[in-house]
């Protein structure tokens, strides 16, 4: 049973597909699409194992009456707008085996941020929009965090990290450290109301936003991205520091199709990806400065998008905190 | 009591208690900001409360009198910070016990208003009760005149200083050239014993079972404390009642220790009062009970325990 996602195919920004997922002209190609099964292999994707990284149990084969709710090659009669509806917050099913695209099965970004390894050695880490959490887990592993919550809107995908965190600590030791420093949780990144900034907290040396913003911007709008970038600079410790990867604008166009409330928001946007930097460094939300990171190489042109570092002003006066 | 949804109804709030249902603290912290101050933000965005912390719990109920009554009460520093679940389950109770009596203008007694004057402003707001409203020490007295004015409640409520602790009604009545008659009085009596060595000790013979409130306690000596405890407290008010029988047509109060019902129910059997009536109010971790008694024979109390 083939379990490719065709969704994720989009999110390559080229148009170029995947040999094997070329849709089959012949017989003999239709079999090689049942062997781009990505969950099998997904076990060697992590580059650098000292242990096997444990993937969730792939999902019992679908009766046939569930088939039809199944993202994939053998639908018929499902409406494009069904099958989107899925992912309107990018909470992709099967997003690390598809981003993954260098033969050793490594996440590009991860050769970025090992041009700095200070930045999250022994650092309290947020990690936002983790998905099932691979890269969030690599990113704990090679970098030795302190500790790293991940959050994502998705409880699926929630417990999916969950359940990997939970095999891979049935296989190592017992603490401290990795993976018992770990932690994910189910939420809504962006908050019910502006006011509740006002008693947020600093609590995190490092937030991570890593391909997110295109998500939180479809789907609130220009307010809830601006609110969570005044969120992650509130949550930060002075010194702290926000790495961003944000996603470019061009890209969003595709995906205002995915609901009513996207594409309202979609064509609302004023506050593009350009202005980013000005707002973060501004007064609004006051980080002292950017670096530029680096972009990753080696990947499809859809995925170099730059990872910039933001760093708030060290010992200043938090003007929208309550320091209790 | 461990509650689960098979005995909620026996071991939960009161049916008709606005807080049955759990306040979704997120939207009442985005609506008031002096509320929102004392909570905590989680990662996931909802709001948290810290009911071990006296400010938290002031800034909590005060909000809770806000958004259910549309009361703006403030309370003495220092004060005992009534829980708004209790005094709503004790007036609900006296609805109950009222109701049968199809009456038309409710008067009655509040014992010990303190700061807050709650149960009287509760009443009065809610059910439109007229209420007398008892206190001696000064500084409560000042807050709640304050707090009925406030509101908006003088031809309500009426704020009696009471010139010493030591009686209850005596004082009032004597100089009552009205000869007015009252249905009910309710009291909160100072819970502990100022005479015990160890007032607050827990006499819970089962911690686990039954795990200490949630609550900081709040609260100044004399409002949580008296001689001889809320045992001796209930029975002046028996003994006082005995002397006024006819100006209140149900007697009630609180009791906060499950081992003083049955003394009280003895004291009152004693005093040869049959028309009794006890009841339990469940919040939280938190059960107390209520003893009613009456000389009206036309008001009928049921014998023994009731739940709500």
């Amino acid at each position: 049973m083939v379990t490719c996602d065709f969704t994720m195919d989009v999110e390559n920004n080229n148009n170029t597909r995947f040999p094997e997922l070329e849709p089959a002209k012949s017989a003999e190609k239709r079999k090689n699409n049942g062997t781009t099964d990505v969950a099998p292999s997904e076990s060697k994707r992590l580059k650098g194992n000292d242990v096997k990284v444990d993937v969730p149990p792939r999902p019992p084969p679908q009766s046939p009456k569930k088939r039809i709710y199944l993202n994939g090659a053998n639908q018929t009669n499902k409406s494009k707008h069904d099958k989107n509806l899925n992912f309107v917050y990018g909470n992709y099913k099967h997003y690390y085996g598809k981003r993954i695209l260098d033969k050793d099965f490594h996440d590009i970004r991860l050769d970025v941020l090992a041009t700095q390894p200070d930045l999250l050695r022994d650092k309290q880490v947020l990690d936002i929009g983790c998905n099932s959490g691979h890269l969030s887990i690599q990113i704990a592993r090679q970098f030795q965090v302190k500790t790293l919550v991940g959050m994502d809107i998705d409880q699926g995908l929630v417990k999916a990290a969950q359940s990997t965190i939970y095999n891979l600590k049935r296989q190592m030791n017992s603490g401290p450290g990795f993976p018992h420093n770990l932690r994910f949780l189910q939420g809504n990144y962006v908050l019910e109301d502006d006011v509740l900034l006002e008693i947020e907290r600093p609590q995190f040396d490092v937030i991570l936003c890593l391909s997110v913003t295109k998500w939180i911007h479809l789907n609130f709008g220009d307010a809830g991205l601006k609110q969570a970038f005044r969120r992650m600079f509130l949550q930060l410790r002075p010194g702290g520091k926000l790495v961003l990867e944000p996603q470019a604008f061009d890209g969003y166009k595709r995906r205002k199709k995915l609901s009513e409330q996207i594409r309202e928001n979609y064509n609302n946007i004023k506050f593009r990806p350009e202005h980013f930097t000005e707002y973060l460094l501004g007064p609004e939300v006051g980080f002292a400065s950017m670096d530029l990171m680096g972009i990753p190489e080696h990947c499809e042109a859809g995925f170099k998008r730059p990872i910039e570092i933001f760093t708030k002003p060290t010992g200043s006066k938090e003007s929208n905190t309550n320091c209790d | 009591m461990v509650k689960n949804k098979q005995n909620s109804k026996k071991f939960g709030m009161h049916l008709r208690n606005v807080l049955r249902q759990a306040p979704d603290y997120t939207k009442l912290a985005i609506k008031y900001k002096d509320f929102r101050n004392v909570c905590s933000l989680e990662l996931n965005g909802k709001v948290s409360v810290n009911f071990r912390n006296e400010r938290t719990l002031r800034e909590l109920t005060k909000m809770l009198l806000t958004e259910y009554f549309d009361l703006n009460v403030d309370f003495a520093p220092g004060s005992l910070v009534p829980t708004l679940a209790l005094r709503l389950n004790y007036i609900l109770w006296i609805e109950d016990l009222l109701e049968s009596f199809k009456l038309d203008q409710i008067k009655g007694i509040d014992i010990g208003c303190g700061s807050s004057c709650i149960y009287s402003l509760l009443g009065a707001k809610k059910n439109n009760w007229k209420m007398l409203a008892l206190e001696s020490k000064p500084e409560n007295i000042e807050y709640a005149r304050e707090n009925v004015k406030r509101n908006h409640l003088e031809d309500l409520v009426e704020v009696f200083a009471q010139p010493d602790n030591t009686c209850i009604f005596k004082s009032y009545f004597e100089q009552d050239t009205k000869e007015q008659m009252y249905h009910f009085c309710l009291c909160n009596p100072p819970f502990f014993d100022s005479n015990s060595p160890n007032p607050f000790g827990a006499n819970t013979r089962n911690p686990e079972r039954r795990p200490a409130p949630n609550n900081a306690r709040t609260g100044s000596q004399e409002e949580l404390t008296c001689a001889g405890g809320e045992v001796q407290f209930v029975q002046r008010i028996v003994d006082e009642s005995l002397e006024n029988k006819l100006c209140v047509r149900i007697f009630t109060s609180m009791l906060g220790v499950k081992a003083n019902v049955p003394r009280i129910l003895e004291y009152l059997k004693e005093k040869g009062l049959t028309n009794v009536s006890t009841t339990e109010f469940h919040q939280g971790h938190t059960t107390r009970w209520a003893v009613a008694w009456s000389f009206y024979t036309e008001t009928p109390l049921s014998q023994g325990t009731s739940s709500n």
